[in-house]
Protein backbone atom coordinates (compact mmCIF):
# COMPACT_ATOMS: atom_id res chain seq x y z
CA UNK A 1 0.00 0.00 0.00
CA UNK A 2 2.75 2.41 0.94
CA UNK A 3 4.67 1.59 -2.23
CA UNK A 4 1.63 2.26 -4.42
CA UNK A 5 1.02 5.54 -2.65
CA UNK A 6 4.60 6.67 -3.21
CA UNK A 7 4.48 5.72 -6.86
CA UNK A 8 1.30 7.76 -7.26
CA UNK A 9 2.85 10.80 -5.59
CA UNK A 10 5.95 10.61 -7.75
CA UNK A 11 3.80 10.26 -10.86
CA UNK A 12 1.72 13.35 -10.05
CA UNK A 13 4.71 15.44 -9.02
CA UNK A 14 6.52 14.67 -12.26
CA UNK A 15 3.43 15.22 -14.40
CA UNK A 16 2.73 18.62 -12.91
CA UNK A 17 6.21 20.00 -13.59
CA UNK A 18 6.04 21.93 -16.82
CA UNK A 19 8.61 24.14 -18.39
CA UNK A 20 7.67 27.73 -17.57
CA UNK A 21 8.88 30.54 -19.73
CA UNK A 22 10.74 33.00 -17.51
CA UNK A 23 9.32 36.47 -17.77
CA UNK A 24 9.29 39.61 -15.70
CA UNK A 25 5.65 40.69 -15.78
CA UNK A 26 4.69 44.36 -15.97
CA UNK A 27 3.16 46.06 -12.97
CA UNK A 28 -0.11 47.93 -12.81
CA UNK A 29 -2.45 49.07 -10.07
CA UNK A 30 -5.38 47.76 -12.05
CA UNK A 31 -4.32 44.12 -11.96
CA UNK A 32 -7.10 41.91 -10.67
CA UNK A 33 -7.23 38.23 -9.86
CA UNK A 34 -7.84 36.34 -13.07
CA UNK A 35 -10.60 33.96 -12.06
CA UNK A 36 -10.07 31.19 -14.54
CA UNK A 37 -6.80 29.72 -15.72
CA UNK A 38 -7.11 29.84 -19.52
CA UNK A 39 -6.08 26.74 -21.38
CA UNK A 40 -4.34 28.66 -24.15
CA UNK A 41 -1.12 30.47 -23.33
CA UNK A 42 0.95 32.86 -25.41
CA UNK A 43 4.24 34.04 -23.93
CA UNK A 44 7.00 36.41 -24.98
CA UNK A 45 10.28 36.32 -23.07
CA UNK A 46 12.80 39.12 -22.59
CA UNK A 47 14.69 38.11 -25.74
CA UNK A 48 11.57 38.38 -27.89
CA UNK A 49 11.00 34.68 -28.43
CA UNK A 50 7.33 33.88 -28.87
CA UNK A 51 5.91 30.75 -27.27
CA UNK A 52 2.51 29.21 -27.96
CA UNK A 53 1.39 26.54 -25.48
CA UNK A 54 4.99 26.33 -24.27
CA UNK A 55 6.49 25.71 -27.70
CA UNK A 56 8.48 28.34 -29.53
CA UNK A 57 6.93 29.71 -32.72
CA UNK A 58 8.67 31.88 -35.34
CA UNK A 59 6.17 34.70 -35.79
CA UNK A 60 2.81 36.20 -34.88
CA UNK A 61 0.98 34.56 -37.79
CA UNK A 62 1.55 31.17 -36.26
CA UNK A 63 -0.12 32.50 -33.10
CA UNK A 64 -3.16 33.62 -35.08
CA UNK A 65 -3.58 30.22 -36.67
CA UNK A 66 -2.95 28.41 -33.41
CA UNK A 67 -5.47 30.48 -31.48
CA UNK A 68 -8.03 30.23 -34.27
CA UNK A 69 -7.79 26.46 -34.45
CA UNK A 70 -7.94 25.95 -30.69
CA UNK A 71 -10.91 28.28 -30.34
CA UNK A 72 -12.97 26.63 -33.05
CA UNK A 73 -16.42 25.93 -31.79
CA UNK A 74 -16.03 27.83 -28.55
CA UNK A 75 -18.77 30.33 -27.87
CA UNK A 76 -18.66 31.50 -24.27
CA UNK A 77 -16.20 34.12 -23.10
CA UNK A 78 -14.75 31.80 -20.51
CA UNK A 79 -13.51 29.39 -23.15
CA UNK A 80 -12.18 32.09 -25.42
CA UNK A 81 -9.64 33.34 -22.90
CA UNK A 82 -6.04 33.37 -23.96
CA UNK A 83 -3.43 33.95 -21.29
CA UNK A 84 -0.85 36.45 -22.53
CA UNK A 85 2.39 36.63 -20.57
CA UNK A 86 4.97 39.07 -21.78
CA UNK A 87 8.17 40.42 -20.28
CA UNK A 88 7.92 44.08 -19.38
CA UNK A 89 10.94 45.12 -21.44
CA UNK A 90 9.73 43.72 -24.79
CA UNK A 91 9.37 46.33 -27.54
CA UNK A 92 6.13 47.06 -29.37
CA UNK A 93 7.42 45.65 -32.66
CA UNK A 94 7.42 42.23 -31.02
CA UNK A 95 4.30 42.25 -28.87
CA UNK A 96 1.88 44.33 -30.92
CA UNK A 97 1.63 41.81 -33.81
CA UNK A 98 1.13 39.04 -31.28
CA UNK A 99 -1.70 40.88 -29.49
CA UNK A 100 -3.32 41.60 -32.84
CA UNK A 101 -2.91 37.98 -33.89
CA UNK A 102 -4.65 36.74 -30.75
CA UNK A 103 -7.49 39.22 -31.29
CA UNK A 104 -7.83 38.21 -34.96
CA UNK A 105 -7.91 34.56 -33.96
CA UNK A 106 -10.93 35.32 -31.83
CA UNK A 107 -9.29 35.14 -28.42
CA UNK A 108 -10.09 37.28 -25.41
CA UNK A 109 -6.79 38.41 -23.97
CA UNK A 110 -6.06 37.94 -20.30
CA UNK A 111 -2.82 39.89 -19.95
CA UNK A 112 -0.78 38.85 -16.96
CA UNK A 113 0.64 41.56 -14.76
CA UNK A 114 1.47 42.12 -11.12
CA UNK A 115 0.31 44.64 -8.62
CA UNK A 116 3.10 47.03 -7.76
CA UNK A 117 4.99 46.02 -4.63
CA UNK A 118 4.84 48.24 -1.54
CA UNK A 119 7.09 51.25 -1.88
CA UNK A 120 6.56 52.05 -5.54
CA UNK A 121 6.94 50.28 -8.88
CA UNK B 1 0.82 -20.85 26.99
CA UNK B 2 2.95 -17.80 26.75
CA UNK B 3 4.78 -17.38 23.51
CA UNK B 4 8.18 -15.97 23.80
CA UNK B 5 9.57 -14.17 20.81
CA UNK B 6 12.74 -15.87 19.73
CA UNK B 7 15.57 -13.41 19.31
CA UNK B 8 17.91 -15.27 17.05
CA UNK B 9 20.88 -14.03 15.08
CA UNK B 10 18.74 -13.91 11.89
CA UNK B 11 16.25 -11.40 13.35
CA UNK B 12 16.68 -8.07 11.50
CA UNK B 13 15.20 -5.00 13.18
CA UNK B 14 12.59 -3.44 10.90
CA UNK B 15 11.26 0.09 10.57
CA UNK B 16 7.53 0.23 11.24
CA UNK B 17 5.96 1.14 7.88
CA UNK B 18 2.37 1.47 8.97
CA UNK B 19 2.39 5.28 8.86
CA UNK B 20 4.10 5.61 5.45
CA UNK B 21 0.78 5.53 3.63
CA UNK B 22 -0.56 8.35 5.80
CA UNK B 23 2.51 10.47 5.08
CA UNK B 24 2.13 9.72 1.37
CA UNK B 25 -1.48 10.86 1.31
CA UNK B 26 -0.60 14.01 3.20
CA UNK B 27 2.09 14.81 0.63
CA UNK B 28 -0.33 14.28 -2.26
CA UNK B 29 -2.87 16.58 -0.67
CA UNK B 30 -0.17 19.15 0.00
CA UNK B 31 0.96 19.24 -3.62
CA UNK B 32 -2.60 19.41 -4.92
CA UNK B 33 -3.38 22.37 -2.68
CA UNK B 34 -0.05 24.08 -3.37
CA UNK B 35 -0.61 24.09 -7.13
CA UNK B 36 -4.09 25.55 -6.72
CA UNK B 37 -2.71 28.40 -4.68
CA UNK B 38 -0.54 29.79 -7.50
CA UNK B 39 -2.73 32.78 -8.30
CA UNK B 40 -2.51 34.71 -11.48
CA UNK B 41 -3.14 38.43 -11.47
CA UNK B 42 -3.65 40.44 -14.58
CA UNK B 43 -6.01 42.40 -16.76
CA UNK B 44 -8.58 41.22 -19.25
CA UNK B 45 -8.31 43.39 -22.34
CA UNK B 46 -11.20 43.54 -24.76
CA UNK B 47 -9.64 43.90 -28.19
CA UNK B 48 -11.98 43.26 -31.11
CA UNK B 49 -10.76 41.38 -34.15
CA UNK B 50 -12.56 43.31 -36.86
CA UNK B 51 -11.23 46.08 -39.08
CA UNK B 52 -12.59 49.53 -38.36
CA UNK B 53 -13.15 52.10 -41.07
CA UNK B 54 -10.96 55.19 -41.19
CA UNK B 55 -13.82 57.66 -40.75
CA UNK B 56 -14.10 56.72 -37.10
CA UNK B 57 -10.56 57.84 -36.39
CA UNK B 58 -11.50 61.51 -36.12
CA UNK B 59 -14.35 61.11 -33.68
CA UNK B 60 -12.98 58.35 -31.49
CA UNK B 61 -10.97 58.99 -28.35
CA UNK B 62 -7.32 58.25 -29.01
CA UNK B 63 -4.48 57.40 -26.70
CA UNK B 64 -1.10 57.67 -28.34
CA UNK B 65 2.12 56.21 -27.06
CA UNK B 66 5.32 57.60 -28.49
CA UNK B 67 8.65 56.56 -27.00
CA UNK B 68 6.91 55.66 -23.72
CA UNK B 69 5.18 59.05 -23.47
CA UNK B 70 1.41 59.02 -23.30
CA UNK B 71 -0.75 61.47 -25.22
CA UNK B 72 -4.51 61.64 -24.73
CA UNK B 73 -6.54 63.66 -27.23
CA UNK B 74 -3.41 65.57 -28.21
CA UNK B 75 -2.24 66.47 -24.72
CA UNK B 76 0.56 64.84 -22.76
CA UNK B 77 -0.64 62.95 -19.76
CA UNK B 78 0.45 60.45 -17.12
CA UNK B 79 -1.26 57.27 -15.95
CA UNK B 80 -3.26 58.63 -12.95
CA UNK B 81 -4.51 61.60 -14.99
CA UNK B 82 -5.36 59.27 -17.89
CA UNK B 83 -7.37 57.11 -15.51
CA UNK B 84 -9.27 60.18 -14.33
CA UNK B 85 -10.00 61.36 -17.86
CA UNK B 86 -11.25 57.93 -18.92
CA UNK B 87 -13.43 57.61 -15.84
CA UNK B 88 -15.01 60.96 -16.74
CA UNK B 89 -16.07 59.51 -20.09
CA UNK B 90 -18.22 56.98 -18.20
CA UNK B 91 -17.46 54.19 -20.62
CA UNK B 92 -19.18 51.52 -18.56
CA UNK B 93 -22.55 53.01 -19.47
CA UNK B 94 -21.85 53.34 -23.20
CA UNK B 95 -22.46 50.62 -25.76
CA UNK B 96 -20.89 49.46 -28.98
CA UNK B 97 -18.70 51.93 -30.86
CA UNK B 98 -18.93 54.57 -28.13
CA UNK B 99 -16.80 52.39 -25.92
CA UNK B 100 -13.93 52.26 -28.40
CA UNK B 101 -10.62 53.79 -27.45
CA UNK B 102 -7.97 53.83 -30.17
CA UNK B 103 -4.53 52.88 -28.97
CA UNK B 104 -1.67 53.91 -31.20
CA UNK B 105 1.91 53.06 -30.36
CA UNK B 106 4.84 54.52 -32.25
CA UNK B 107 8.57 54.63 -31.71
CA UNK B 108 10.15 52.76 -28.83
CA UNK B 109 7.40 51.58 -26.51
CA UNK B 110 8.03 48.85 -23.99
CA UNK B 111 5.43 46.41 -22.76
CA UNK B 112 5.36 47.90 -19.24
CA UNK B 113 4.01 51.23 -20.52
CA UNK B 114 1.70 49.54 -23.02
CA UNK B 115 0.35 47.28 -20.30
CA UNK B 116 -0.22 50.24 -17.99
CA UNK B 117 -2.27 52.00 -20.65
CA UNK B 118 -4.14 48.81 -21.62
CA UNK B 119 -5.08 48.08 -18.02
CA UNK B 120 -6.17 51.68 -17.40
CA UNK B 121 -8.44 51.62 -20.46
CA UNK B 122 -9.83 48.20 -19.58
CA UNK B 123 -10.47 49.21 -15.98
CA UNK B 124 -12.39 52.25 -17.23
CA UNK B 125 -14.56 49.95 -19.34
CA UNK B 126 -13.14 50.84 -22.73
CA UNK B 127 -12.81 48.55 -25.73
CA UNK B 128 -9.31 48.83 -27.14
CA UNK B 129 -8.69 49.06 -30.87
CA UNK B 130 -5.08 48.91 -31.92
CA UNK B 131 -3.93 51.31 -34.61
CA UNK B 132 -0.95 50.10 -36.62
CA UNK B 133 1.29 52.68 -38.21
CA UNK B 134 2.19 50.76 -41.36
CA UNK B 135 -1.34 49.82 -42.33
CA UNK B 136 -2.71 53.27 -41.56
CA UNK B 137 -5.91 51.85 -40.05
Amino acid sequence: MGDIAFLLIIFFVICSQFKEVNINPPRSLDAVNLKSRPKITVEIDAKGNIYFQGLQVPNAEAIEWGVRSLLEGKTTEKFKMVMFRCDRSVGKDTFEPVIEAIAKGGGLIAAVGEKPKEGGK
Amino acid sequence: MALRKRRGKKDIPTIPVNSFADIAFLLIIFFIIATKLIQNTGVIADIPAGEKSESQADKTTTVQLHDNKITFNAEDIDIPALRQQLMKLDLHKKIGDNKVILLEATGEVNYQTYFDVMSTISAAGGVITIVREDEGK
